[in-house]
């Protein structure tokens, strides 16, 4: 990847996506709003998590599981609304050519997330290999997503950091 | 900036917590009805929603510690950029522990009171960050 999608402009970040790529991306924030509003389930501690969601609902207590328990009670509904609040902010800008800070904070978390579920649904290993990846087989459609989404977040943060 | 409206709310909820169970103490101003979204701090350091009493009792033990374990998904560079965004470290500081994460299988990155430790925890989690508290012995 080049780095040339997003730019840093003063403390603003500018955004150069192709129109396929804006479509992509709302489709698969739509994607995974509607999934975690359909399969998040509240303050149960983990139990009937959609698997692929389990890594954005993290246990906080490794060994302690009254404790988790209690906090998955008290954090897991404020932790879903903080994921929809801020896939709706970068669903909202998909369209525009420049980032604030609050903006590019909600593109960076979103585009994790969206790498977390799809990497979680493949299984997918450090070493996974994205020339490895035959673009024309439909089977092979959310490998090559997660690693879009990863060189997108890449140089997003690059722009960022710059 | 942080997006920090949730810092509020989860301030509220532990200070709603300890006054019902009484295991933890409580600043007397701290509000036990949560206006969510309503009072984000206008300044940038989540820091100010801490209770400074519970601080103060705790600043001598810090019995806990915040650990980020190593996963396949999060990219170096972003797990960098994280721990300098929340924990202000240099970039030479986070990209030590990050090391740490991906060679080691996790790192300790943040250290103090429960309250603390699970608000870390929080915004680690808010990130995508593989993040557990536990005992500091």
């Amino acid at each position: 990847m080049s780095g040339t999608r997003f730019g840093a402009r003063g403390s603003l970040v500018s955004v150069h996506l192709a129109d396929w790529e804006r479509r992509l991306l709302a489709e698969m924030v739509g994607e995974l709003r509607s999934n975690l509003l359909d399969h998040t389930p509240a303050r149960d501690g983990g139990d009937g998590l959609d698997p692929s969601l389990r890594r954005l609902f993290p246990p906080a207590y490794l060994s302690d599981p009254d404790r988790d328990a209690e906090y998955q009670r008290l954090m897991r509904d404020e932790l879903l609304a903080e994921r929809l609040d801020h896939l709706d902010l970068l669903d909202g800008t998909l369209a525009v050519d420049h980032l604030d800070d609050e903006q590019i904070t909600a593109w960076m978390q979103g585009l994790n997330e969206l790498r977390l579920v799809l990497g979680t649904q493949l299984d997918i290993s450090e070493e996974d290999d994205p020339a490895e990846i035959d673009p024309h087989d439909p089977a092979q459609r959310p490998r090559l997503r997660y690693h879009y989404l990863g060189g997108l977040l890449a140089e997003l943060i690059d722009a960022t950091t710059a | 900036m942080i997006r920090r409206t949730h810092g509020v709310g989860f301030a509220n909820r532990l200070a709603s917590r300890a006054a019902a169970s009484q295991d933890e103490p409580v600043s007397p101003t701290a509000p036990t009805v949560a206006p969510r979204l309503a009072q984000a701090p206008a300044v940038a350091d989540p820091e100010v929603v801490r209770d400074p009493t519970n601080e103060d009792e705790h600043s001598t033990d810090v019995p806990w510690v915040v650990l980020v374990w190593n996963d396949p998904i999060n990219l170096m560079s972003y797990v960098v950029f994280v721990f300098q965004k929340l924990f202000g470290y240099s970039e030479a500081k986070a990209t030590e522990l990050m090391l740490d994460v991906h060679n080691k299988g996790r790192a300790a990155v943040a250290w103090g009171s429960r309250e603390k430790a699970e608000l870390d925890v929080f915004r680690l989690h808010e990130y995508g960050l593989w993040a557990t508290m536990q005992k500091d012995n």
